[in-house]
């Protein structure tokens, strides 16, 4: 089972501590990524799909980090690491970065150096990670150019972002990503910013490269099109956490969540009946600071159950394999409600504790604030 | 009586309204930037954003516009609502009186009534609104400016259509900053509408938004218009968006009008092959269709619209080119009733539409 995932996230927690309080941008996150496969994350704006992902590579800014959970990556050479334990700044994550897991983003012209040729910046890579002369890089660069299609690669090597159109930018970008063979490459919004035929060039790139590559691709997107045309796996993201997770035909057409029910509905789809009335998610994505209590969709959701979803945190189900989903419709709701009872009696326990022990030293020093 | 005098290069059927007038008539309507160049800022050349384009828009329908980055579709509603001063070309505007007014070519001064009749709603939910007015000032200012309301009747209607767009009326007082992208896009909305125009642009009104909150707007944008006989042009790149709220549609590449027609024949038996192109690369929210149908992807870049390539603009990255589409322009022929297109094999090709989605069990 584990060997059939090459990253697995469980529980993850990225919070970001700001003056007027703490964000939780990614609140018990836990996802799969298969293999050699394409897991597609879908989610609105705020619901941490971005966060998540640049936490896989602890490239949180402060006062953003990663609080809780683990991020298990299974290596080539057979070994295990909990990328989530490394130090955002140290030697062990920079090897992983780039190496073994690349990103590639939404915003060509702003993450690619505007003053550095395009060989140049790619080719910086496989020196640093492979050791390759500069030479030796170049002649990988230039491989990487054809592979991703590039027009005209041999003239591009040598030009700088500026030159280029925006579907030619994002070409260098995934050249970029796949430098140094990944084993993940995580795709951030990558065609968001492209016209609808150079997005439809793009997605093609990606799934022949992912096909060609054997690697795996963590495809980020807000656009449930793109995710039904490429996605092996789906999760679907709201507020911070998976709500969803399968595979791509069991999440399109047996949806288990209110939330993706509603998300399916609510998009206009080429060819469907004419003139039907959108049926819109009523309300919005809560503000992070002002997060509603136990299940975080429960003041928009259709099925909303008053007493029980406003009250407990849904646990995650597991239906087949594979197949997860986070709300209490297909919990028991009488046992979830036992434990977390359970569990909020012992915090509240050992706060009991922690403030009276915190007296008594307050009463010995005297001069504890 | 009607425009007929001024008439159309390019004719165009009765509308799907039977044989009323059109609202707008856009007549050659040309837009054409300077290209300037070096320390004296000579002209070099010209950019033709919006090129020789003709179509109607009448009473009561969405007319959408659609194409990518650059074709110009936005240059147009910034024509229609004079934001732009076009080039060369009319625009004719029914006030309803019979007597159609020639909007591309009004003094400023002259346009000044009309403002308030043709109005647009923008993209961008942030830089849109003025971040230092309340939203009072930013919903009011057209009625103040105009003479149409002031003080106590101004805020008691602000206050309506605050309500109207789903917002709070206490809200009034407010600035910008305190509402979410949604809510600022139905503030967008109320800016619009305050006024009771006749026609709106909305400008690629719902793209920035998420995709439920797009829904809700979408869902607004349709009862307002049923509310207050509004007519649209829908300006916007996303074509699902498009085909669900539109009645018909012009297809844009390069400055130019290539197809226009009713949703449903463009849709499903488009006439020009960029139509047919563009319909291909949505990417269908249905798993099950990924395979289903050839993928059409074009190949090259948009050209340049400066400098664009001779014949039809299309043909380096058509897949049906011939030997006629580069060296002679194609001019706009109706194909079939009420649906046009700009392209030499239109009667002869035989493209390929949207296939219908199986309606998924959801």
């Amino acid at each position: 089972m584990p060997d059939n995932n090459l990253l697995t996230v469980d529980e993850l927690k990225t919070y970001f501590f700001t003056d007027e309080g703490v964000v939780k941008a990614v609140d018990g996150l836990t996802l799969e990524v298969p293999r050699g496969r394409t897991l597609g994350v879908v989610g609105e704006s705020g619901s941490g799909k971005s966060v998540g992902a640049r936490s896989l590579m602890q490239l949180v800014d402060p006062p953003g980090r990663i609080v809780e959970g683990s991020i298990m990556l299974n290596r080539a050479d057979g070994s295990t690491v909990d990328i989530s334990s490394l130090d955002p700044r140290g030697p062990a994550i920079r090897a992983i970065r780039g190496d073994e897991i690349a990103m590639i983003f939404q915003e060509p012209m702003s993450s690619l150096s505007p003053v550095h040729t395009v060989g140049d910046q790619i080719g910086e890579m496989i020196e640093l990670h492979w050791g390759y002369t500069k030479a030796q890089a170049r002649d990988r660069v230039l491989e990487l150019l054809q592979q991703v299609e590039m027009p005209k690669a041999r003239g591009v090597i040598d030009s700088y972002t500026f030159e280029l159109s925006g579907g030619m930018r994002q070409r260098a970008m995934i050249a970029m990503g796949l430098a140094c063979d990944p084993s993940l490459l995580i795709a951030d919004e990558p065609t968001t910013a492209l016209d609808v035929t150079t997005q439809a060039v793009i997605l093609d790139l990606i799934r022949r490269l992912q096909e060609s590559f054997g690697m795996s691709v963590l495809f980020i997107t807000h656009a449930l099109g793109v995710i039904a045309e490429l996605a092996d796996h789906v999760a679907v993201m709201y507020l911070g956490s998976v709500v969803e997770q399968g595979s791509v035909m069991d999440v399109f057409h047996r949806p288990q969540h209110p939330y993706t029910r509603s998300l399916l509905r609510s998009i206009p789809s080429l060819g469907l009946e004419k003139k039907r009335r959108l049926e819109a998610i009523r309300g919005m994505v809560p503000h992070p600071f002002n997060r509603p209590g136990g299940c975080p969709f429960h003041n928009r959701c259709p099925e909303f159950m008053p007493g029980v979803c406003d009250q407990l945190v849904p646990p995650l189900e597991h239906l087949d394999a594979g197949r997860t989903v986070r709300c209490l419709l297909h919990s028991d709701v009488d046992e979830v409600r036992a434990r977390q009872e359970e569990q909020a009696a012992a915090e509240r326990e050992a706060a009991a504790g922690e403030a009276a022990a915190q007296r008594s030293v307050g009463k010995r020093g005297g001069e504890s604030r | 009586m009607t425009s007929e005098s001024q008439q159309p290069q390019q004719p165009e059927a009765t509308g799907p309204n039977g044989n009323r007038k059109p609202l707008l008539s856009v007549r050659n309507l040309k837009m054409h930037f300077p290209v300037v160049k070096g320390l004296m800022r000579r002209t070099v050349g010209y950019t033709k954003a919006v090129d020789d384009v003709s179509f109607d828009v009448y009473p009561g329908e969405t007319y959408g516009l659609v194409g990518e980055s650059g074709c110009g579709k936005t240059s147009i509603g910034r024509c229609i609502t004079r934001i732009l001063e076009p080039t060369a070309g009319t625009i004719l505007y029914d006030q309803g009186d019979g007597r159609p007014v020639d909007i591309a070519n009004l003094r400023n001064r002259d346009m000044r009534p009309y403002r308030s009749e043709l109005r647009m709603i923008f993209q961008d939910p942030f830089s849109s609104l003025n971040p230092r007015l309340p939203v009072l000032e930013i919903i009011g200012e057209v009625l103040k400016v105009n003479g149409i309301a002031d003080g106590a009747e101004l805020e008691a209607r602000v206050r309506d259509m605050l309500r109207k767009v789903g917002l709070r009326a206490e809200y009034l007082r407010r600035y910008p900053h305190a509402f979410s992208g949604g809510e600022r896009q139905r503030i967008g909305v109320a800016r619009a509408l305050a006024s009771n125009p006749k026609l709106v642009v909305c400008d690629e009104a719902v793209s920035a938004l998420d995709v439920s909150i797009q829904a809700q707007t979408i869902n607004l944008l349709q009862d307002l218009q049923d509310e207050f006989d509004l007519t649209y042009v829908f300006v916007a790149h996303d074509l699902s968006v498009v085909e669900h709220i539109s009645d018909r549609i012009g297809v844009m590449y390069v400055g130019k009008l290539v197809e226009t027609g009713t949703v449903d024949d463009v849709f499903s038996r488009p006439r020009h092959p960029y139509t047919e192109a563009l319909l291909s690369a949505v990417p269908k929210a249905d798993p099950a269709l990924r395979d289903a149908g050839k993928r059409i992807r074009l190949p090259g870049e948009v050209a340049d619209p400066s400098d664009p390539p001779p014949g039809c603009y299309f043909h380096p990255r058509c897949a049906y080119a011939k030997e006629r589409c580069r060296t002679e322009e194609p001019q706009m022929r109706e194909i079939a009733p009420g649906h046009s297109a700009k392209c030499h094999f239109a009667h002869e090709l035989d493209l390929k539409g949207v296939v219908a989605a199986e309606t998924a069990s959801r």
